[in-house]
């Protein structure tokens, strides 16, 4: 059967040797060559991770506005030079993910919870509802919190905060 | 710009430099990150017809100019929102916020593009954001008051639930007086037995009568105290029980009155929940636990006085070991908070899982997934175990050390009161009346070390349903809000309409259909045509533009004036628990019986409904009979029909059903539908056929408009979404 899938759908693998991308305004854009060698510049071009909580610099959909998929990149390691700092970049832009370095405060009441974090891209104030429901946890130690206007907050490692930070989301982990 | 932007204005015009004298801005937008970091000061980006400035900390950073060659796009990304400048094919960006300010960029957008392009400025261009009194931070759209969830007074849920108990205060007081009385009498027992022991027992009386007289006193007593307290539950019952069922109707009348997309927020279990679980929370709470604290503190109170005026220094050493005591449950209280919490989790958890293999068991089944299941099941029922031996262990430690720490005035009083006795300064009696009035202090003592749990429960639950409660209806009715009778008339001018901010799924659409026409709306999976039913039934409201019912805007109709003359067969048939019978009379209760089976034989489902062995009796819905998708349908349809609309909605009404089937049921509603405005979408254009008209939707908006053979000559969309499915047809049937 999954042979069968392998021959009906086809994916395109974007590398170095088949694709580049270049700036265009404060974005990317992408030239594909195909394999009879024709070259194509798609313009600008959006980029989403197929996984963006577990896998960061692989499986990347290369995508145009109306979310037709040009193709994947298997990893940020298939392109080098300034493909890839751009591919970095313009990710760093669309996921913007601040990572929580210590929790300063941690308050719940009726159970809303007021955070203040210290992350760096700088001290965050927000509230979550639900607190419990709204930190995912992922793999063994890495979590996510989800607050109430719709950002991210990262904990790559709950185990490597302080012992007060960690005190204060213990209950919920 | 609007009020707050010219608060903005006002507050950031010393900093503006290059501007002439007395130019207002068009638009001014906070945002909040600058250089990939979050700045805990706004920052302002400042829009003028022709240029915009970038005020950050106080300082113009940055001016370009603008001119009717650019466009300005807001974007939505993850855990952000960026406003982009597009000039000459190349976007560059303006400046970029955490979501806080979502709303504000797309609104923003949208007027600055509306400046370039000299279109005159619609509603949602000029939408008043509002923020937090206290904090500043934008409001979202569902919270009602001028106040964030972080900066909500939670206390106002306590004077709500204070509003809620107002039929029933009588009860509520009658109770307080019940239990006065009861304290009362509790607290004479001591002095009764002070008496037998230090009259009777220790001078050896023998004087019967009196002795008797005691002791039928103290059954009185006691006897009384029980009975007052049965009859103080039962009032106390009686009250909550009223509470409660008032709460439970504000709550679910709430949800009915609340928009489609209001409830689409949540899951119906998240609804369902607040409607029974947490108000179950709040009557368990006033039945079980508030007669308890009431009565444990007023014994705490008149004995805690009673000590006192006895023997003040033998109070003060009852009471020593209690900030003991209190001091352990505080340091543990923590911990402990932390071990249930773990244990509700793992509970939840246990039950989640439960719930998704029940719920999917066929395709548990139908995969051979069920060792697969078992395993799963069993690992987080053994975590429960886990915790739940983990917690058992540490309290039957922590229990009885703390209980001990409590009884240690006790040892006190025996040591104290020995001496005083052996002295002659107090007697057995009076011994008695202490020994007992001890006893009765430390329940109280006992009860307050756990009770902080039990209002953070309380308080949890509460919050939960007047969160709903107070939830601001964003459909409502207007007021005046008129009833008439519908003729048919639907005009739809300049709608546009998304179910969030940062994607219109139709833009600028406008339609006219007169009364008696009958419409097909075509076009690909997603293009928004269910929308624009949703938003004819109106259970959206547009974002802009308007559609006209007969000449009225429908925001000004009532909705239930609106919706009883709309009949809807949707893609979803759902039917309720109960018979066919009355799933068809839903729409018509006061049908009757003739009528019901008219509308069901019109509908094609009289002839399978006659086969079922119950017949029109026929229990469906949950638990019920199992009906195929044609058949449910079908009943859907009968409902819709029995309902007599004079605007029917078809949203692929009859797509489950077999081609026969649906050329029967098709020729019936020829005959309906002759009277009556028609809106019908299917994929199977055939349907389509004798459509007075067809509307073809593409990319947002309306491509093309004409009857089945003007658009078949027209040779566009719609002529090659038939071509497609005649190909398919053919593919079929070779």
């Amino acid at each position: 059967m999954a042979t069968a899938i392998n021959n009906v759908v086809k994916i395109i693998y974007l590398n170095k040797n088949n694709a580049s991308f270049y700036k265009t305004g404060d974005f990317i854009g992408m030239r594909f060559t195909n394999e009879s060698g024709e070259q194509t510049d798609f313009g600008r071009v959006y980029l989403h991770r197929l996984f963006p909580y577990t896998e960061l610099w692989t499986n990347i959909s290369v995508m145009n506005k109306d979310s037709e998929e040009y193709g994947l990149i298997a990893s940020i390691d298939d392109f080098d030079g300034e493909s890839a700092e751009l591919i970095k970049n313009e990710l760093s832009i669309k996921y913007f993910i601040p990572k929580i370095k210590s929790i300063l405060m941690l308050k719940e009441k009726f159970g809303f919870s007021s955070w203040k974090v210290n992350t760096d891209v700088g001290v965050v104030t927000f509230t979550v509802r639900d607190t419990y429901r709204s930190m995912i946890k992922i793999g063994e130690s890495r979590i996510y919190v989800l607050d109430n206007d719709g950002n991210r907050y990262e904990i790559e490692d709950y185990n490597k905060l302080d012992k007060k930070s960690y005190k204060k989301i213990e209950l919920y982990i | 710009m609007t009020e707050y932007e010219y608060k903005v204005y006002e507050k950031i015009k010393p900093n503006l430099t290059d501007i002439e004298n007395g130019e207002l801005p068009a638009a001014i937008l906070s945002y909040d990150i600058s250089s990939k970091k979050i700045s805990d000061e706004d920052m302002f980006a400042v829009f003028y017809k022709d240029r915009f400035f970038l005020v950050e900390n106080g300082k113009t950073v940055s001016c370009r100019q603008i001119g009717p060659d650019c466009r300005f796009e807001a974007k939505m990304l993850l855990g952000c929102v960026q406003l982009e400048l597009i000039k000459c094919n190349e976007a560059t960006i303006v400046c970029r916020s955490t979501m806080k300010h979502k709303t504000e960029f797309f609104v923003i957008a949208g007027r600055l593009c509306a400046i370039l392009e000299g279109r005159p400025l619609r509603e949602e261009n000029i939408q008043v954001m509002r923020f937090c009194v206290k904090c500043g931070r934008p409001l979202s759209k569902d919270i009602e008051g001028d106040r964030c969830l972080r900066c909500m007074d939670k206390r106002k849920y306590v004077k709500k639930l204070w509003e809620v108990m107002t039929g029933s205060k009588a009860y509520i007081f009658l109770s307080m007086v019940l239990f006065f009385v009861v304290t009362g009498v509790n607290l004479l027992a001591p002095q009764i037995q002070r008496i037998l022991v230090d009259e009777y027992i220790t001078p050896r009386n023998r004087d019967v009568l009196p002795f008797v007289f005691i002791v039928l006193s103290m059954f009185g007593i006691n006897l009384l105290s029980r009975l007052i307290g049965i009859l103080r539950s039962r009032i106390l019952i009686k009250a909550s029980t009223d509470v409660i069922t008032r709460l439970r109707s504000i709550v679910f009348e709430k949800v009915q009155k609340l928009s489609v997309a209001s409830v689409s927020r949540r899951t119906a279990g998240n609804i369902m929940h607040r409607v029974t679980g947490d108000t179950t929370t709040i009557q368990n709470f006033m039945t079980n636990e508030i007669p308890g604290i009431i009565e444990q503190l007023l014994m705490f109170l008149s004995v805690g006085i009673i000590l006192f005026v006895y023997d003040w220094k033998l109070a003060l050493l009852i009471i020593l070991p209690m900030p003991l005591a209190i001091a352990a449950h505080r340091i543990f209280r923590n911990r402990t908070r932390k071990m249930y919490r773990r244990q509700w989790q793992v509970g939840d958890q246990v039950q989640t899982l439960l719930h998704d293999i029940f719920s999917g068991i066929r395709v548990v089944k139908s995969f051979g997934m069920e060792a697969y299941e078992n395993r799963r099941f069993e690992k987080e029922t053994d975590e429960e175990c886990r915790i739940r031996i983990r917690n058992e262990r540490f309290f039957a430690v922590f229990s009885p050390i703390v209980n001990f720490l409590m009884g240690m005035g006790e040892f006190v009083l025996l040591y104290y009161v020995g001496n005083k006795i052996i002295s002659g300064e107090m007697t057995l009696g009076e011994m008695a009346v202490f020994s007992t009035y001890v006893s009765l202090i430390y329940g109280p003592m006992r009860i307050f070390a756990n009770i902080t749990r039990q209002l953070t429960m309380l308080m949890v639950a509460v919050a939960r349903v007047f969160e709903i409660v107070d939830e601001k209806i964003d459909v409502d009715d207007a007021v005046g809000a008129i009833k008439f009778k519908i003729k048919g008339n639907i005009e739809i001018e300049h709608v546009t309409f998304g179910y969030d901010e940062s994607k219109e799924v139709l833009k600028d659409i406008s339609l006219s259909i007169k009364p008696g026409e009958m419409i097909g709306v075509v076009g690909r999976s997603g293009v928004g045509k269910s929308t624009l039913i949703n938003l004819i039934m109106r259970m959206y409201d547009v974002s802009d533009g308007r559609i006209l019912i007969d000449g009225h805007d429908i925001r000004e109709i009532s909705q239930e004036c609106l919706r009883s003359q709309i009949g809807a067969v949707l893609q979803e048939t759902f039917l309720f628990s109960g018979s066919i019978y009355d799933n068809i009379a839903y729409a018509k209760p006061d049908a009757d019986r003739e009528e019901v089976i008219r509308a069901a034989k019109l509908a094609g489902a009289h002839s399978f409904i006659v086969k079922l062995p119950d017949a029109y009796n026929t229990y469906v819905g949950e638990r019920g009979y199992t009906l195929s998708g044609g058949e449910r349908q079908r009943i859907s349809i009968a409902r819709a029909l029995l309902h007599d609309p004079r605007i029917l909605i078809l949203d692929e009404a009859t797509a489950s059903l077999d081609t026969e089937t649906e050329k029967q049921i098709q020729d019936a509603l020829s005959n309906l539908i002759a009277d009556r405005t028609t809106i019908a979408i299917a994929h199977r254009l055939s349907t389509l056929r004798n459509a007075t008209k067809i509307v073809v939707l593409d990319g947002a908006g309306v491509a093309e408009v004409g009857t089945h053979d003007a658009l078949m000559r027209k040779k566009g969309i719609y002529f090659g979404l038939v071509m497609a499915q005649r190909q398919m047809s053919k593919m079929r049937v070779e």
